[in-house]
């Protein structure tokens, strides 16, 4: 039952609609545009990256497939880690600096991956490569955030909600591009092995497209000067921020709700942790890999236009537990055996039917990114008690820097396990019972993933009791959505 | 300056919270995994096609050429096992494109790692042996060069297929043959009950795109009137 309408303009023609917004950022200035322009070049990088980054791991550093998850997860625990610090010296160093910063590390860490296998082996080589990660992770840290505050200093108040979508939507673009054109394009050109390591070359490159653009970016334009004074006051202690606000009613619950929500959000990581070693592994090595990664941000950014403007009118924890539970019903297409998947019509043999469930998974889950996401952060700012969003916002990544690591680690363990380098031709032969299929490592994570809805249904009274009315408009502003 | 030293310090605790967090999840796993398996250099090297460091990996001394993976797999089978989506080619065909760059560049490695004592016949937990890997990933010199060592083709899995019942399954036509000729024996069944003919004629159904390889199988194993 829609809980009440928010947004009024007729939906006859959504795609028009939806552009038609974007005609009030012709006042924006340049360093909104370079900021677009950065990140857009970042995202290049980092999206054809991680498609790619936990079969580089194994494939060309010579980690097995439990430390490959291992190291992918310490890598986004560290993202986590050092952004609750790096946050906080950025807005005392400024946009250009935290960007200047940033995007060298992140080049040298880019290059680094793209060269250490050419010239290392061995021992040698992972632990050379472990410390690049945590390279990437700072680099990454540094630049996350102050893309919000540059967005954020770049636009007046009126286009700043139009602003972060137009960055929103900037951000899916590129992770079209990247996964449709560089990941498929540069192993297509040149082969799977060196395909992979000339991604990080091109994420060197990108590196410095970016810094070329924070080269022109100017650091004393402020959109509303009013913001100019609050500014420079506004910088916090990492930690000060958890001691303000740990004791609170209001941040426990919220917690609690983010808690509850980890099941689901471990499918969303396993996008990227999992998936590019299950697609290869059950499928072929050559799969179209970017392709099939590319489908997530295509369908979110069509989404975006036509489905988003007619879901917003529905409660926020409603749309919450609806997009919960499309994500984790996704797993169940993986979760069917194999010898249902056959006896559809139009499926002749295994490699149809794991791209079938491949498909339909990769379609389903991402109609549930798609409603989740938003009203996900949405929830949170209007969670928040006013004056505190931003602190609230900051900690809200607080239960998955618990669940990234564990989850890079069970993940890794359960790629060993149950969808190992070799599996088809066992899977072809019958020597794979279901108890040892990846079907059986997808039943786990949809057990776990089906936890969050039915959890937050369970709780729902109380986690919604006394709880502010959903704010669109603080959401937005305080976040893309 | 003071904010900058409040800052960094609060940073560190992070880092310091966040790698106890990773030490403690790597304690756990372990306890609970047992410890992992690595992979053994020399396998990377094969999967890079590295020829010069393979060689560097086999002196004598390294004792990698014999070692096995959690899952019983030596380089050997490793270097035998491919899974590209590359068309098998039919009788008296060549494999085409990447698969045969891949099946002549494996064929040098399992040359080298035979000519420093790995073992031809050694299985993995499954049952499978090398030249069974190499009929289910049609590497067609690989397997010729497995059967020169004196690799038997004779091996059934955990599941009674042989060599030959899996390269007629995938339509590997070149490697039926070489099978045959080295006296695989072709009314072997497995215990779905089904023999190497029952496979190919089962895969053709399945795959007609590679109807070439397949007929080609069907031809051979099918028992002159």
């Amino acid at each position: 039952m829609p809980s009440g309408r928010r947004n009024s303009k007729p939906m006859s023609n959504p795609v028009s609609n939806y552009f038609a917004e974007f005609k009030v950022l012709k006042s924006a200035s340049r360093d909104f545009w370079l900021t677009n322009a950065i990140q857009f070049f970042d995202g290049l990088a980092y999206f054809s990256m991680v498609t790619v980054l936990s079969i580089y791991l194994s494939t060309h550093c010579g980690f097995n497939d439990v430390d490959a998850g291992k190291w992918f997860g310490i890598y986004m625990l560290f993202v986590t880690a050092f952004m609750f610090g790096v946050g906080s010296i950025c807005d005392v160093i400024g946009i250009r600096q935290s960007y200047f910063i940033g995007f060298g590390l992140l080049a040298m860490s880019r290059l680094g991956l793209g060269l250490a296998p050419v010239w290392l082996h061995g021992e040698s080589l992972q632990w050379v490569v472990k410390g690049i990660l945590l390279v990437m992770a700072l680099g990454t840290a540094f630049v996350t955030p102050v893309t919000m505050t540059s967005l954020r200093r770049y636009t007046t108040k009126a286009v700043r909600s139009t602003g972060f979508n137009v960055y929103y939507l900037m951000m899916n673009v590129g992770a079209i591009i990247a996964n449709a054109l560089i990941v498929d394009g540069f192993a297509n050109i040149w082969g799977d092995v060196t395909g992979k390591l000339a991604i990080f070359d091109f994420g060197f490159l990108m590196s410095l497209c970016a810094i070329g653009c924070t080269i022109l970016l100017r650091e004393d334009n402020y959109a509303e000067a009013s913001e100019r004074a609050s500014g420079a006051n506004d910088t916090k202690r990492p930690l000060g921020i958890l001691l303000e606000v740990w004791q609170e009613r209001a941040f426990q619950k919220l917690l609690l709700f983010l808690a509850l929500t980890i099941g689901v959000r471990l499918v969303f990581t396993n996008q990227m942790l999992v998936m590019p070693k299950y697609y290869t592994r059950v499928i072929y090595t050559d799969f179209e890999l970017g392709l099939a990664s590319s489908v997530n941000p295509l369908i979110i950014v069509l989404g975006l236009i036509a489905i988003i403007p007619i879901i917003n009118r529905y409660a926020t924890v409603r749309l919450i537990i609806l997009g919960m539970a499309i994500s984790a019903f996704s797993l169940v297409f993986l979760v069917l055996p194999l010898e249902w998947v056959l006896r559809l019509p139009g499926i002749h043999n295994v490699t149809q039917a794991y791209l079938f469930i491949i498909v339909a998974q990769i379609v389903v889950f991402a109609f549930g990114e798609l409603i989740f996401m938003p009203r996900f952060t949405e929830y949170i700012a209007s969670a928040s008690p006013p004056d505190k969003v931003s602190s609230y916002m900051a900690l809200a990544a607080m239960p998955m820097f618990i669940a990234k690591p564990i989850n890079g680690f069970v993940s890794g363990i359960l790629i060993s396990k149950y969808c190992y380098d070799g599996i088809r031709p066992k899977i072809d032969t019958g020597n794979i019972t279901f108890g040892n299929s990846p079907e059986f490592m997808w039943l786990i994570y949809l057990i776990l993933a089906a936890l969050s809805p039915l959890a937050v249904i369970a709780l729902r009274n109380f986690l919604t009791h006394q709880s502010p009315a959903p704010a669109a408009a603080t959401a937005k502003e305080g976040r893309p959505s | 300056m003071s904010k900058y030293r409040l800052i960094l310090i609060d940073t560190l605790i992070l880092c310091v919270v966040s790698t106890v967090l990773a030490i403690a999840v790597d304690f756990a796993v372990t306890k609970l995994k047992g410890e992992v398996k690595k992979d053994d250099p020399i396998v990377i090297a094969i999967i890079q096609a590295n020829t010069q460091e393979v060689e560097k990996l086999v002196q004598p001394g390294a004792g990698v050429t014999n070692e096995t993976d959690a899952l019983g797999r030596s380089a050997m089978m490793r270097a035998a096992f491919v899974n590209f989506s590359a068309p098998r080619g039919g009788p008296g065909h060549a494999p085409a494109g990447v698969l045969s760059d891949v099946d002549a560049k494996r064929a040098g490695l399992v040359g080298l790692l035979l000519a420093h004592g790995a073992r031809p016949d050694s299985r993995d937990h499954d049952g499978w042996t090398a030249l069974m890997w190499s009929a289910w990933s049609g590497l067609t010199e690989v397997a010729g060069k497995l059967l020169e060592s004196g690799a038997s083709p004779h091996f059934a899995d955990s599941q009674g297929n042989t060599a030959l019942l899996i390269a007629a399954q995938r339509g590997n036509a070149a490697i039926v043959t070489a099978l045959l000729a080295k006296g695989a024996d072709a009314a072997v069944a497995n215990k779905a009950g089904k023999t190497a003919l029952a496979a190919a004629r089962t895969g053709l159904a399945q795959y007609p795109e590679q109807a070439a390889g397949y007929a080609a199988v069907i031809a051979q194993l099918t028992p002159a009137k």
